[in-house]
């Protein structure tokens, strides 16, 4: 379901903060890595796996509408145009 | 929008007016508790005597066809003749109820009176210009109805009975003679004819009067005498005259004589008052052919006889000092207007007024009546007068009396003269209307200038804060102190009363000041959350028909300089017009010296450009096309110079069918750039509404279901003319909308409603334009509503120009079913434009709905889809309903209401409302609810205890925590 409510929203979230907490403890994860030969594949492969998580997260966001990416996101920040002409009048009194 | 049972009356009043008056009566007794007035404005009240409240009212139409043509009083029954002497009323006077109602046939009405036989009043008598009609009293039924002879040359003006079974009709050729004519009262039969030679006489009314036992006294200005004839006897005029009096005709005044009757029943009184010049009016007796002077007013203002029991007294209203021809002392700024009314004008130069009582048979002053009233000093003269007398119980004469001022202001005095109530009844007639916020307290000017100056070091910058802090503190001790000494006292003795000393504004700006104009030329100034009349100014030289247009020139906000309204006064006639600069606050005439208008202005335009003391420039535009500008400093003139070449303006001639542009030049000449002719035979423009000014949009678009944006076309310039055609006949009228640019002239959008008639009203506001008409097809009333957008693409984001706008906007319409007609119509306002917008419509029912624009949106879909559903939008119904709790003024009726005016207050929610018309009512409006502010019914007790007690159970437990932690350490 694309629709937002308590449940899809929460699964949302943990898919997006679950790649984002393995991706800060990378240097961690990198560490255990250190004893094992084939250290650069292993570590690219574990990058790219949370780099899909994250992007899946973030196209599951943008499904639901909560990315900011559409004018009518940022229509509230639209000033009014500056007037460059002045006009007034009206019946002749 | 409807209100709670306990918000009755909490932000709304209402004021209920009568107009000025045409006819009153007082009742001849002590303890009468009312006196029964008809007015201007075609009202039919009676006001209660004691505190000038209105027992009842009844509005007629506000057209000639609701006018009322006389009013005669018969014992607690009030006859009132009205619609041009079609309508004969009775009503009764205790509770306003119709006794009876019956119409007339037509003919122009000349005069009414009450006719009675010498035992009882049985008949009231309708002379029109071709007959005569006699009615009974008791059910309106016509007792009789008689032709008047030579009616085509004769004009029978004078209505003449006294309780002897006949009633003698006078009827004057011009400068030739006078018909008498008596008549049966029985059967309407004509017993006498009688022609009587007059060449000197040009009209019967004023000039003549019936004294005694029907003898008809005419003043003969040219001959210097009075002329005298017996209505009974066939006689030739005796010719009086008045030398041998030592009483002199003023040159070029209409002599006038007064004569009174004190009841039907009986003769006139034999003594009379004779006008001999504005100010000059002598007391005259006729008495079996011998005329006798029996006393000479020289200052008298104003004169009037009453009657009690068997005696009449005489009053008259005299000035304490001299009286003196013209207005030297007034204030006024157009010296130019004032020569035309010089000749009846006079004044009392210290605007006291003296009321003395003088027995009628003798002349003679009576003992202790003289009433003592002090008017405004510059303001306006008594009128009219009306003697209420009585008898006391030691059987002298006592009085009270109702004078009306020039400027519609209704004083009832008591000896020795006490003010017993005064009603403003200009108010009935406002024609413009300004809200003014107002002035901060000292303290919050303080803390307001803090932000207002340059900075002056961090230290100074410091010091400031904290003295200011300090005022603030002392300012808040002082209101605590205050709420404390007032708690003690019982409630009812708490008296918040607003007047000008204590007026400042509240937090929240709701609170501001109503100036209001008023048709008579007098100028007020209301408190709106009260309703209280701070300050009243009157033009004097402002005449019947003059327009107005009121201008905030500096508004509070710009300390210390005072607040400044400038009213531009143009007479009707003269064209010539002039400014008044005023404190709105205040009342009081500014110290600036308007500019002298030696030309007609044609209109004004407000730039959003100020001089050095922040007062906005005004332009005035004059019949050769000239701009004067006001203030016309080196400073503005400089600016104007500057943005000259931005400055357009647009003139409608409706008379000419004309609409032109002009361009204002850097010499501040101008050149005109554009013209559009709507021609006149075939349609009248009506209307022509820009924008106001003051307005904020919040949002530049609105968000579809797909979530792109449709942006507005907010062309700020734009134009909104409606035209009704010439052609009335209901298959071939119809009315046209034009949207236009005002700067270019171009014509964006027109439309034609076939089949469509006036009055159109019209709101033109963001990118909208309601307007409401009268279907003739369809026999219904509808509303049409255009909004225009730019599309899902802003041409230009950053700057409107109307020189450069090569997409015209798209154009949406839609049109509904109104079930009744409306009398205003207006939009609501606020700061900045977030508050979703209601149409605030005044129903002829005098009820003001209230209804959401969002009803009147032509996106509303016929077939609801998924995407509309996603914008809220209501699916279409022809058909807009009047629910009765959308009445933002529940069952405070507002009669013939002439418009809404609606101004911001400091909150976003709120926007205020001010409808007048006959009354004046004032209240507050949320369209959105009141989203910003707690409710009425918060419950502060609950949510306090509730986190009072939260605190307090986490204090708790984390003591027990800390005690178990120590326990179990110890184990």
């Amino acid at each position: 379901g694309n629709t937002i409510s308590i449940f899809p929203a929460m699964m949302v979230c943990m898919m997006g903060w679950r790649p984002l907490q393995a991706l800060m403890s990378l240097s961690a994860t990198l560490k255990a890595l250190e004893s094992s030969s084939r250290r650069a594949l292993q570590g690219l492969v574990f990058l790219v796996g949370n780099g899909l998580g994250l992007a899946l997260a973030l196209y599951k966001c943008q499904a639901m509408g909560l990315l900011p990416t559409r004018p009518s996101d940022w229509l509230a920040f639209v000033t009014p145009p500056q007037r460059m002409e002045f006009t007034g009048g009206g019946l002749i009194l | 929008a409807a209100v709670y049972e306990d918000q009755v009356g909490k932000f709304d009043w209402r004021q209920q007016y009568v107009g000025k008056l045409k006819f009153a009566s007082l009742e001849a007794s002590q303890g009468s508790k009312k006196l029964v007035v008809a007015t201007e404005e075609n009202v039919v009240a009676a006001l209660n005597s004691r505190s000038g409240e209105i027992l009842w009212r009844h509005v007629d139409k506000g057209t000639p066809e609701g006018a009322i043509d006389a009013m005669l009083i018969h014992g607690q029954d009030a006859i009132t003749v009205s619609n041009a002497g079609r309508i004969l009323r009775s009503w009764e006077t205790n509770i306003g109820g119709l006794n009876w109602e019956t119409s007339l046939d037509t003919g122009s009405f000349q005069g009414a009176a009450l006719v009675g036989l010498p035992e009882a009043v049985k008949y009231v008598a309708v002379l029109k210009k071709a007959a005569l009609s006699l009615h009974y009293l008791s059910n309106g039924h016509q007792k009789w109805v008689e032709h008047l002879p030579e009616s085509e040359s004769t004009q029978y003006q004078l209505l003449y009975s006294r309780g002897t079974g006949v009633i003698h009709v006078v009827g004057i050729v011009p400068q030739s003679h006078l018909n008498i004519l008596t008549f049966n009262v029985e059967d309407g039969e004509i017993t006498k004819q009688v022609r009587v030679a007059a060449p000197w006489l040009g009209a019967l009314r004023g000039c003549c009067g019936v004294v005694g036992e029907a003898v008809l006294v005419c003043a003969d200005a040219a001959a210097r005498a009075l002329r005298v004839c017996a209505l009974d006897t066939e006689q030739d005029m005796r010719h009086v005259p008045l030398q041998s009096l030592e009483l002199e005709f003023a040159d070029d005044f209409q002599a006038r004589i007064l004569a009174t009757q004190p009841s039907v029943t009986g003769a006139s009184r034999t003594q009379f008052f004779l006008q001999l010049s504005p100010s000059h009016f002598s007391l005259l007796q006729y008495k079996q052919g011998l005329l006798s002077h029996l006393r000479d007013f020289q200052q008298a203002a104003l004169v009037s006889f009453a009657t009690t029991g068997e005696k009449t007294v005489a009053a008259v209203l005299t000035c304490r000092s001299e009286l003196k021809p013209g207005s030297s002392d007034s204030l006024h700024a157009g010296s130019t207007l004032e020569n035309t009314r010089r000749q009846d004008s006079l004044t009392c130069s210290n605007q006291t007024y003296n009321i003395n009582l003088y027995l009628v048979e003798t002349g003679q002053r009576l003992l202790d009546t003289t009433i003592t009233f002090s008017l405004e000093q510059g303001g306006a003269r008594p009128q009219q007068l009306y003697i209420q007398v009585f008898l006391k119980k030691d059987d002298s004469v006592g009085y009270r009396a109702l004078v009306q001022t020039e400027d519609h202001m209704l004083m009832f005095l008591q000896q020795p003269g006490k003010v017993v109530w005064s009603r403003e009844e200009s108010l009935a007639e406002v024609v413009s209307l300004e809200m003014v916020d107002l002035p901060l307290t000292g303290a919050q000017a303080e803390l307001e200038g803090e932000f207002g100056k340059k900075a002056d070091g961090l230290l100074g910058m410091f010091l400031k804060r904290l003295s200011s802090q300090l005022i603030l503190l002392q300012a808040w001790t002082a209101h605590l102190w205050k709420m404390f000494y007032d708690a003690r006292k019982p409630r009812s003795q708490i008296k918040n009363e607003i007047n000008i000393d204590n007026l400042a504004r509240d937090e929240f700006n709701l609170q501001k000041m109503m100036v209001m104009v008023t048709a008579s030329g007098k100028l007020f100034g209301i408190e709106s959350s009260s309703g209280t009349i701070l300050w009243k100014q009157y033009l004097r030289n402002v005449k019947p028909g003059s327009s107005f247009k009121l201008m905030v020139q500096r508004t509070t906000a710009h300390f210390p300089h005072p607040p400044q309204c400038t009213l531009l006064v143009k007479d009707k006639e003269t064209k010539m017009s002039f400014l008044y600069v005023f404190n709105p606050i205040f009342g009081k005439r500014s110290q600036v010296a308007p500019p002298v208008l030696k030309r007609p202005i044609l209109q004004t335009l407000l730039l959003p450009i100020m001089d050095q003391d922040y007062a906005k420039v005004l332009l005035l535009i004059d019949d050769e096309y000239k701009v004067t500008p006001f203030p016309a400093t080196k400073n503005v003139l400089r600016q104007l110079e500057e943005i000259a070449h931005s400055i357009y303006f647009y003139l409608v001639d409706a008379e000419q069918g004309k609409l032109s542009g002009f361009r204002l030049k850097k010499d501040l000449s101008t050149e005109e750039s554009w013209e559009v002719a709507i021609p006149t035979e075939v349609q009248r423009i009506v209307a022509v509404k820009g924008k106001r000014s003051n307005e904020h949009v919040h949002s530049q678009g609105r968000v579809m279901g797909d979530r792109s944006v449709l942006y507005k076309s907010l062309n700020p310039n734009l134009l909104a003319v409606v035209t009704e055609s010439t052609d009335t006949h209901h298959e071939r009228t119809f009315i046209g909308i034009y949207l236009m640019d005002g700067v270019t002239g171009r014509i964006i959008h027109s439309s034609v409603q076939k089949k469509a008639k006036g009055p159109v009203h019209m709101v033109h506001s963001e990118n909208w334009v309601v307007y409401q008409y009268w279907n003739t097809k369809a026999r219904r009333n509808e509303f049409t509503v255009l909004e225009l957008y730019e599309g899902t693409e802003q041409y230009n984001a950053t700057a409107f120009s109307s020189l450069d706008r090569p997409i015209l906007p798209q154009v949406l319409q839609q049109s509904y079913i109104f079930p009744s007609a409306i009398s205003a119509m207006e939009a609501t306002i606020t700061e900045r434009g977030i508050t979703s917008r209601h149409l605030l419509i005044g129903l002829p029912s005098g009820a003001i709905l209230s209804l959401p624009k969002a009803l009147l949106d032509p996106r509303r879909p016929e077939i609801p889809t998924e995407q509309s559903r996603e914008e809220n939008l209501i699916p279409y119904s022809p058909d807009v309903q009047i629910h009765a709790e959308r009445f933002i003024n529940y069952n405070q009726t507002i009669s013939r209401m002439r418009g809404i005016y609606t101004a911001p207050s400091g909150l976003e929610s709120t926007c205020l409302v001010v409808a007048y018309g006959l009354d004046i009512f004032q209240t507050r409006v949320y369209p959105s609810k009141q989203f910003d502010v707690l409710k009425d019914d918060y419950d502060y007790v609950l949510i306090s205890s509730v986190l009072f007690g939260l605190v307090f159970a986490t204090m708790i437990t984390k003591r027990l925590a800390q005690v178990k932690l120590l326990n179990r350490a110890w184990r």
